[in-house]
């Protein structure tokens, strides 16, 4: 009893909770690619006739507006790929534990 | 009371009575319009993303990584509300400019057609909005 408090209280800040449902993380990996190819495919509206500097000014404005939606899209991109790793790592990782447990053998059988 | 001095804009710079007529500020309140919607879409898929992310597929992830990833998409999406609130902002001032432009266009047509009652052939000077000229 003593033996296991002691193991606990070593090992407390080491020991983290790890909770992974990886369809989840395929999923939100999936819509996060959806949102940014809804954000690149807001059009501008076409610019009139007007010719006055104000036609001048929206567009100066409307081209920042479409670098801004283009790296926020991009971001998402980013977070998307982000999820995909994550997932595909911790899967890797699930696997290599499974197989170094199966290659264990118990001392007292051997 | 404001003055309007006609002397500070050359007459050869103000537009023509046609110019004047054909004046169109349908496009300021479309594209103010369709700010106000860009910045919307973008709080919400930001806002959407970061609130996802704790339970991504309606299970809770939990751990370093979980943690992380919150962090990050939080900070975009605080990032992403502040540049929306600027476009908002933007959008306030170009409806704003297209109400000011309309009201001015009316009461420049309206002293034009005063004066074409009086017979008066003095140039018409009208104010202009100072962030449109």
């Amino acid at each position: 009893m003593l033996h296991t408090a002691n193991w606990k209280a070593r090992h407390s800040q080491r020991v983290h909770v790890l909770n992974v449902d990886l369809e989840g993380l395929a999923v939100l990996a999936d819509r996060c690619s959806a949102v940014a190819g809804e954000l690149e495919a807001t059009a501008a509206p076409a610019c009139g006739p007007s010719s006055h500097a104000a036609a001048t000014a929206i567009q100066a404005l409307q081209n920042a507006v479409d670098i801004a939606g283009c790296a926020m899209a991009a971001r998402l991109r980013g977070t998307s790929d982000m999820l995909f790793e994550a997932g595909a790592a911790f899967a890797g990782n699930e696997a290599e534990s499974a197989r170094r447990v199966n290659a264990l053998t118990p001392a007292h059988c051997a | 009371m404001v003055h309007t001095s006609p002397v500070t804009v050359p007459i050869a710079m103000l537009p023509t009575i046609t110019a004047i007529e054909n004046w169109d500020t349908a496009n300021l309140t479309t594209t103010a319009n369709h700010w106000i919607l860009t910045a919307i879409t973008w709080e919400r898929a930001f806002t959407e993303i970061s609130e996802r992310m704790p339970n991504p597929g309606g299970a809770p992830w939990e751990g370093i990584a979980a943690s992380a990833a919150e962090r990050r998409t939080y900070a975009d999406r605080l990032k992403v509300i502040g540049v929306a609130d600027e476009l908002h902002s933007a959008a306030a001032v170009a409806r704003k400019g297209a109400n000011e432009l309309a009201s001015a266009r009316q009461r420049a047509l309206s002293a034009v057609a005063d004066a074409g009652q009086r017979g008066s052939q003095s140039p018409m000077i009208f104010p202009c909005p100072a962030v449109f000229l």
